[in-house]
């Protein structure tokens, strides 16, 4: 009971904005509370999807955040296996030192100006690579356990068997790790595509933008378009809905870390 | 294939503990040396430097003519058994074995080949397919063994290999292992604790102790002339009954607690070594089926105990008895609930049809020309 109250505490907000989206402004001006059944208008989605220019930004976030996350997670996992084998000295202190990041609130600023003198302000491959950093940290704490719950007679029979250690992490630790290879990914993909603070501070090209900056166009200037707002919303977050849904099972495995089965 | 020699190997680790001290060791192409010890002899850590999987301290390790000591595991052509097995779980049974071959970038018709002659060899034809989290325990250990063979090694290591299986199977996969073993004739160096396969598998047995090699012989050289206290009760189940004995001072007989044995003249020919410690303290040890019930009094030596408890096991009974000497225990070499043995506990396996009965005095015919004869302060076996 206290879970359905819950759900839909959450839920609420969602379903409304997917009213929204199907209202015209004449009747979110009228009675915004009041599903427009007798006149759904999906023509929403269209004139939001033209008048922002929707495609390509879809097609820009989506090209930020599947690199920036699948950057991450090679190098959360570069990162965690020689961490989680202890291969090198310092090891518990590396692995602090990320882990810190995970409760570091990001510097904006100081971004701003890094990104200016490395050249990375206003272009895909600086978008890119100041958001690879972001995924870092969870993933290196998952991976660690997860590699940790590894029996380390893998790593040797493997090495016996002729295995190098790229080949050894390809072959053998990556499948048996996946499930926090996937939800590295993943959390890593919602940082980059939900970040709306990162292409406002380091964008200035209307052709780079991803559809976070998109959807914000239909604030100010064309407040009264709260429709074509709640479809473009609508348009961004459905790809992630999807995707979530698809790899449900699997993310509840990964939340068993390290669930290796000998 | 190869032979493996081991010159003044060490293993010292940086907190400074010596695991491994000097260790002399020849294993001849196609020899099964088993290498056995307590826990925390040595023993696995000797085996992961031959694998190449520790770093050797000191020392030389020759494979073959080849030096290897600083070779990775992947350049010494050789193949591990481990105890856990260390299957990969995501690859089926076909795929683990031949993950070695695939690696080596064999071609796929021959690895399947070399896989499935494998698989037959081991009986695991019909679980190709599998993963190794739907096999048992005895295919996992198979498996773990086709993947060793079906690389064609020059040497075999293996870890406590059977140790994670249960007693029955234990028993047919250690004749199983064998078998294979001869069948290829690869040097193997085979790591246990557990004595009964150190005897029953081994051309040769290697007994460690706290990092140094004590004795390396055939099992029944191991048996019959342990070099030491040590190894005398490590070897043998039940152990070796191990007493101190005072030698009388012409070394023609000893006091055992309150009662005299009679040391024949064939026993001092042979330990010339005795008569330099008449009147001194020794110890000796004898193993329990040499003190056998003795009813008919046709022996010439025997020794009286009061019975404590008798384990009848079909073939034989295992008389546990107290004599009024001071039991002798070598430290590390026997199990736990044995060293709980007090006083002169003993243990003698008589035939089963001897008449005795726990509360009663037992009289056990000593048989001296098996007796052993220890120095008591060293540990050492008196010949000489």
């Amino acid at each position: 009971m206290a879970g359905a109250l819950i759900v839909l505490l959450f839920l609420l907000p969602v379903l409304y904005v997917v009213m929204l989206a199907f209202e015209s402004p004449a009747h979110f001006l009228r009675s915004p509370l009041i599903p427009p059944i007798a006149s759904p208008r999906p023509g929403n989605f269209r004139s939001a999807w033209a008048q922002a220019g929707l495609g390509v930004e879809l097609a820009n976030t989506a090209l930020y955040s599947i690199l920036a996350a699948g950057l991450a997670t090679v190098l959360a996992l570069l990162i965690a296996f020689p961490v989680g084998r202890r291969l090198m000295r310092g090891a518990g202190l590396i692995y602090s030192s990320v882990a810190v990041g995970l409760f570091l609130p990001l510097a904006i600023i100081p971004l701003f100006v890094e990104a200016r003198y490395l050249d990375l302000w206003n272009n895909r491959i600086g978008y890119i690579v100041l958001h690879v950093e972001p995924g870092i940290p969870l993933g290196v704490v998952l991976l660690t356990a997860a590699i940790a719950s590894v029996p380390k007679e893998l790593d040797e029979a493997a090495f016996m068997d002729g295995a190098g250690y790229l080949r050894y992490l390809w072959s053998v630790m990556v499948p048996l790790v996946r499930p926090g290879l996937l939800i590295t990914f993943l959390y890593g993909l919602l940082g980059v595509w939900n970040d709306i603070i990162g292409p406002v501070v380091l964008l200035a090209n209307p052709n780079l933008f991803p559809i976070t900056r998109g959807i914000y166009q239909f604030y100010g200037a064309n407040e009264r378009e709260r429709t074509l707002l709640a479809a473009a919303i609508v348009v961004a977050s459905l790809p992630l809905v999807v995707l979530f849904a698809a790899t449900q099972r699997q993310l509840i495995q990964a939340t068993a870390v390290g669930a290796v089965k000998a | 294939m190869a032979n493996i020699t081991l010159e003044q190997v060490s293993k010292v680790y940086p907190n400074g503990f010596k695991a491994v001290k000097e260790v002399d060791l020849d294993v001849a192409d196609g020899e099964f040396m088993v290498l056995v010890g307590p826990s925390g002899c040595g023993k696995t850590t000797l085996l992961r430097m031959v694998a190449g999987l520790e770093d050797i301290s000191g020392g030389t390790l020759k494979i073959g003519e080849k030096v290897v000591n600083d070779l990775g595991p992947k350049e010494r052509d050789i193949a591990m058994v481990f105890q856990n097995y260390a299957l990969y779980p995501h690859m089926t049974v076909g795929e683990n074995i031949g993950f070695a071959l695939k690696l080596r970038k064999l071609p796929k018709a021959e690895i399947q080949r070399k896989v499935k002659e494998a698989a037959d060899i081991l009986g695991l034809t019909e679980w190709i397919d599998r993963k190794p989290g739907q096999l048992s325990g005895g295919q996992r250990q198979r498996v773990a063994m086709g993947r060793a063979i079906v690389r064609e090694p020059s040497v075999f290591l293996m870890d406590e290999p059977l140790s994670n299986l249960d007693a029955k199977l234990r028993v047919q996969m250690r004749a199983e292992v064998s078998r294979i073993q001869r069948r290829l004739g690869v040097a193997t160096v085979y790591v246990t604790h557990d004595q009964v396969e150190a005897m029953t598998m081994g051309d040769r047995v290697a007994v460690m102790r706290d990092g140094v090699l004590q004795q390396c012989a055939d099992p029944q050289t191991l048996y019959d002339h342990p070099v030491n206290i040590f190894v005398g009760a490590f070897i043998g189940s039940p152990a070796m009954n191990l007493y101190e004995a005072v030698l009388d001072d012409a070394a023609a007989g000893l006091a055992l607690g309150s009662q005299h044995v009679t040391l024949p003249e064939t026993v001092r020919v042979a330990r010339p070594g005795l008569a330099r410690l008449g009147g001194k303290q020794v110890v000796i040890g004898l193993r329990p089926e040499h003190l056998p019930a003795a009813e008919d009094a046709a022996h010439a030596n025997v020794i009286e105990g009061d019975v404590e408890l008798v384990e009848a096991l079909g073939s034989e009974l295992l008389v546990h008895f107290n004599i009024d000497a001071t039991r002798v225990l070598a430290e590390g070499a026997t199990d736990k609930d044995e060293v709980a043995m007090r006083g002169g506990e003993g243990v003698a396996r008589v035939d089963p049809r001897a008449p005795v009965k726990p509360g009663s005095r037992g009289r056990f015919g000593v048989d001296t020309e098996r007796m052993q004869f220890f120095d008591a302060g060293s540990g050492q076996a008196i010949w000489g």
